[in-house]
C-alpha cells in the first residue's frame, strides 16, 4: 500500500557500486574453491566467472555510456529503522524467549511502527485486541492443527 | 478410468474446503493493493506443509488464482491494480466503475477470470502429460541448459535492467551453493558457521525476498485512504453473461495468449495481462472505446492473466522450471515436500498431479461464486484495512511460516536477513524473481552441470557433451535468443509498447516500484 514514486539520478551509481560489489564476490568465491574437490569447486567457479564477467560489463558500459536510473523516493527512512529493528530483536529472541510473548510484542510494536494516522482510543483498543486473537489464532493453528512445536523460551 | 478416480478425490470435502478457502484467502490478499500473488503464496505456503502433498497443492493453487483474480477489485474500484497482473484492467475497469458500471465490470472480470483459468487449467491437463514424456530425452547437461534458459528468460523478460538479472540470477545460484555440495559433498560457503552447514532452506529465503521488500514498503509511506469509486450494487450475472458471449473470440484468444506467456519461464500475469490487451484493441471493431471503459478491455487482461495460472504449471510440473514467479514459490514448496517434478510425477505420481489439476479447475470454478460475494459485500471492508493490522500480522505469518518448514529459527533469522538484502538490492534495480529462480534452479543446474563435466571429462570431450548434443543446442539458441532478443527487436522495430498506449483517462496510482505478479 506503498505510493512509492520515483527519482530518476543521471547516473546510476548503486548500480556501479554493486557491481564492484559483486566483482568482489565472484573473486571471494573463486578463492574459496580453492581448498575444495574439483567435482566441488568446479560449478561454483563457473558461476562466480559470469558473475564477475556480467558485474564488469555493467560497470563498465555504466562508465563509458552514463545511464539514468531510477530509485524509489517518498519512504520513511525512521520507519524503516524501527520496523527492522523490531524485527531483528523479534527473530533473535524468538527461541530464547518463547515464540507466543516475542511474537505479540513484536505485532504491537509493529503495529505503532505502521500506523501513521493518529491513534484514536477507540482504533488502539480495536487493534490491540485484533493481534492478540491473530496471534492466538495462528499459535494455536500451527500447534495443534499442523504440530508445529513453537519453541517456548523461557516464558511461553 | 483413472483419472475420473483422481477427479473424485479431488472431490473429497476436504479438497473442495481447501480450494474454497485457497481461493478466498488468494481473492481477499489479492485485492488488497501492494500485496502480489506471489507474496499471497509465499506467506501461506508453509500451512500446507503438513498436509498430503496433493492436498496442498491444491490450495496453493486456488491461493495463485484467487489472488491473480483479486487484483481486479482494486483495479476496478479504486483505479489501483491491487496486484501487477491487473495494470490493464485499470485501463477501462475504472472508467466504466466511474459510469456506475464498476457491478458489470467486477461480474465481467469475475466470468473471464473464471475462463481463463478454466483454458489453463485444461491446457496443463491436456500439454503436461505429453511433454512430460518428452523430457524422458533430457539428459543432466539438457537440464542444465534449462535451468540457464529459465534464468535468463526471467533476466530479460522481468522488469528491469538485463545485466542486472543476470547478475542476480549467478547471485540465486551461488546462495544455493552454501552448505553441503550437492555433488562432491564440499562443505563451501558457510563462513564457518555451523549454522549455514544445512544450506539456505529455499521456502523461508524465497518469503524473505518477495515479503520483507513488500512490508517495509507498506510501513515506509502512510496510509493510502483509498476511496471506493462506486459500491457495486448487484451482480448483473445474466447481462455480463450477455456480453461475455458476445466477445467469446476475445475471450479465448485472450486466454490462450496467457497460457501461451504463462508457459514461459519468468513471465507472468502482467505481461499477458498487456499483451492481450494490446491484441483486445488491435483486432477490435471498437478499438478507439479501449481506454474510456471498454468491457472487452477488462475481459482480455482478467482472462488472459487468470491463463497464466494453469499455463505457469506445465513447466514447472514438466521440467521442474517455473513458468511465473508464484510458481518459484511452489517449486520450492514441493522440493520440501520431497516431490520430483518431470515424467515421474504424471506415471508414478499420478495421484498427485492429476488430483491437483482437478482440483485447480475447481478452485477456478469456485472464483465465480466466491469472488462476485467478496465484491458485492467485502471488498470495501477489505480495501480499507489498515497497515496497522495489515504489516504486523503479514510479518507475524513470515516468521512463524519460515519457522515451520524445518522448525528452525536460523531458517527464521536467514529469511529476513535475504528480505533486506532483497529489498536493498530491489532499490537499485536488482529485482527479486532472478535471485529466487537462481537459488530454486541452483541444485538442478549444479547436479546437471557436475554430471556433464564428468561424463565430458571421462569421454575426453567437455565441449562436445555441452554444446554437441541436438536438444541442447536448439535451448542454446532459445538462450541466444532471449538474450540479444531485445536488440534485434529494436534494430527491426519489432513489438511496441505492449501496454496498449491507451490508459484510462485518469491513470491508475502507482502503488510502489513494480513488483512480481
Amino acid at each position: 500500500m506503498s505510493t512509492d514514486t520515483a527519482k530518476r539520478h543521471p547516473h546510476d551509481v548503486g548500480g556501479i557500486v554493486f557491481g564492484l560489489l559483486f566483482i568482489g564476490l565472484g573473486v571471494w568465491v573463486i578463492l574459496e574453491t580453492a581448498g575444495m574437490s574439483r567435482l566441488g569447486s568446479v560449478f561454483p567457479r563457473s558461476i562466480a566467472g559470469a558473475m564477475i564477467v556480467f558485474s564488469t560489463l555493467m560497470v563498465v558500459t555504466r562508465l563509458i555510456r552514463p545511464r539514468g536510473h531510477e530509485t524509489p523516493t517518498g519512504g520513511s527512512p525512521r520507519r524503516w529503522g524501527a520496523f527492522i529493528a523490531v524485527m531483528a530483536v523479534w527473530v533473535l529472541l524468538l527461541g530464547l524467549v518463547g515464540f507466543f510473548v516475542t511474537s505479540l510484542i513484536a505485532f504491537l510494536a509493529l503495529m505503532l511502527v505502521a500506523q501513521h494516522d493518529p491513534w484514536t482510543p477507540r482504533r488502539a483498543v480495536v487493534l490491540t485486541i485484533a493481534g492478540v486473537v491473530i496471534v492466538g489464532a495462528f499459535q494455536v493453528l500451527f500447534t495443534e492443527a499442523l504440530n508445529v512445536p513453537l519453541p517456548t523460551g523461557l516464558l511461553f | 478410468m483413472d483419472r475420473l478416480q483422481y477427479l473424485f478425490d479431488a472431490l473429497t470435502p476436504f479438497n473442495l474446503l481447501l480450494a474454497l478457502a485457497g481461493v478466498v484467502a488468494g481473492t481477499v490478499i489479492g485485492a488488497l493493493p501492494g500485496l502480489s500473488a506471489t507474496m499471497a503464496v509465499a506467506v501461506l505456503v508453509p500451512i500446507t506443509f503438513a498436509m498430503e502433498p496433493a492436498s496442498g497443492l491444491i490450495m496453493l493453487g486456488a491461493i495463485y488464482t484467487g489472488a491473480i483474480y483479486g487484483g481486479a477489485f482494486a483495479a476496478i474500484l479504486v483505479n489501483t491494480p491491487g496486484t501487477p497482473s491487473a495494470i490493464a484492467t485499470t485501463f477501462d475497469g475504472f472508467p466504466m466503475a466511474k459510469r456506475g458500471d464498476g457491478d458489470l465490470a467486477v461480474t465481467l472480470a469475475a466470468l473471464a477470470s473464471v475462463c481463463g483459468g478454466m483454458v489453463g487449467a485444461v491446457a496443463l491437463l491436456l500439454l503436461a502429460p505429453p511433454l512430460a514424456r518428452v523430457s524422458l530425452a533430457f539428459g543432466p547437461v539438457e537440464y542444465f541448459w534449462l535451468a540457464m534458459l529459465g534464468l535468463t528468460l526471467i533476466a530479460a523478460l522481468s522488469e528491469g535492467d538485463l545485466l542486472k538479472g543476470l547478475i542476480g540470477a549467478c547471485f540465486g545460484l551461488l546462495l544455493s551453493m552454501v552448505g553441503v555440495a550437492v555433488v562432491g559433498g564440499d562443505v563451501r560457503f558457510t563462513l564457518g558457521s555451523p549454522y549455514l552447514i544445512g544450506g539456505i532452506e529455499v521456502v523461508s529465503a524465497l518469503i524473505g525476498l518477495y515479503c520483507i521488500p513488500v512490508l517495509l514498503d507498506m510501513v515506509g509511506t502512510p496510509e493510502a485512504h483509498l476511496k471506493v469509486s462506486t459500491a457495486p450494487r448487484g451482480f448483473r450475472l445474466k447481462e455480463a453473461l450477455g456480453i461475455s458471449w458476445r466477445y467469446k473470440f476475445n475471450l479465448l484468444r485472450s486466454s490462450v495468449i496467457g497460457t501461451f506467456v504463462g508457459i514461459l519461464p519468468g513471465a507472468g500475469g502482467s505481461i499477458a495481462g498487456l499483451v492481450a490487451y494490446s491484441e483486445a484493441r488491435r483486432s477490435s471493431k471498437r478499438s478507439r472505446h479501449f481506454g474510456t471503459g471498454e468491457p472487452e478491455g477488462v475481459m482480455a487482461t482478467e482472462a488472459a492473466n487468470n491463463a497464466t495460472v494453469g499455463g505457469g504449471f506445465i513447466p514447472t510440473l514438466v521440467l521442474g522450471i517455473p513458468g511465473t514467479p508464484p510458481d518459484a514459490v511452489i517449486l520450492g514448496a514441493l522440493l520440501v515436500q520431497g516431490i520430483r517434478t518431470g515424467s515421474s510425477l504424471f506415471t508414478e505420481q499420478a495421484a498427485i498431479s492429476y488430483t491437483f489439476i482437478f482440483g485447480l479447475l475447481i478452485a477456478t470454478v469456485l472464483m465465480l461464486p466466491t469472488g462476485l460475494l467478496i465484491g458485492r459485500y467485502a471488498y470495501k471492508s477489505i480495501v480499507t484495512l489498515p497497515k496497522a493490522i495489515l504489516v504486523p500480522t503479514i510479518a507475524f505469518m513470515t516468521v512463524i511460516g519460515s519457522y515451520a518448514i524445518q522448525n528452525s529459527a536460523v531458517d527464521v533469522v536467514i529469511m529476513f536477513v535475504l528480505g533486506i538484502v532483497g529489498w536493498v538490492l530491489a532499490r537499485y534495480g536488482f529485482k527479486p524473481s532472478p535471485i529466487v529462480l537462481g537459488l530454486v534452479l541452483g541444485q538442478i543446474a549444479e547436479q546437471g552441470f557436475v554430471q556433464g563435466w564428468l561424463i565430458g571429462s571421462a569421454t575426453d570431450n567437455r565441449l562436445g557433451m555441452y554444446f554437441g548434443r541436438p536438444i541442447s543446442m536448439a535451448i542454446i539458441a532459445f538462450i541466444v535468443l532471449s538474450l540479444f532478443w531485445p536488440l534485434v527487436a529494436s534494430r527491426f522495430k519489432i513489438g511496441g509498447k505492449t501496454g496498449g498506449g491507451a490508459p484510462a483517462p485518469d491513470a491508475p496510482r502507482k502503488e510502489k516500484p513494480a513488483h512480481v505478479d
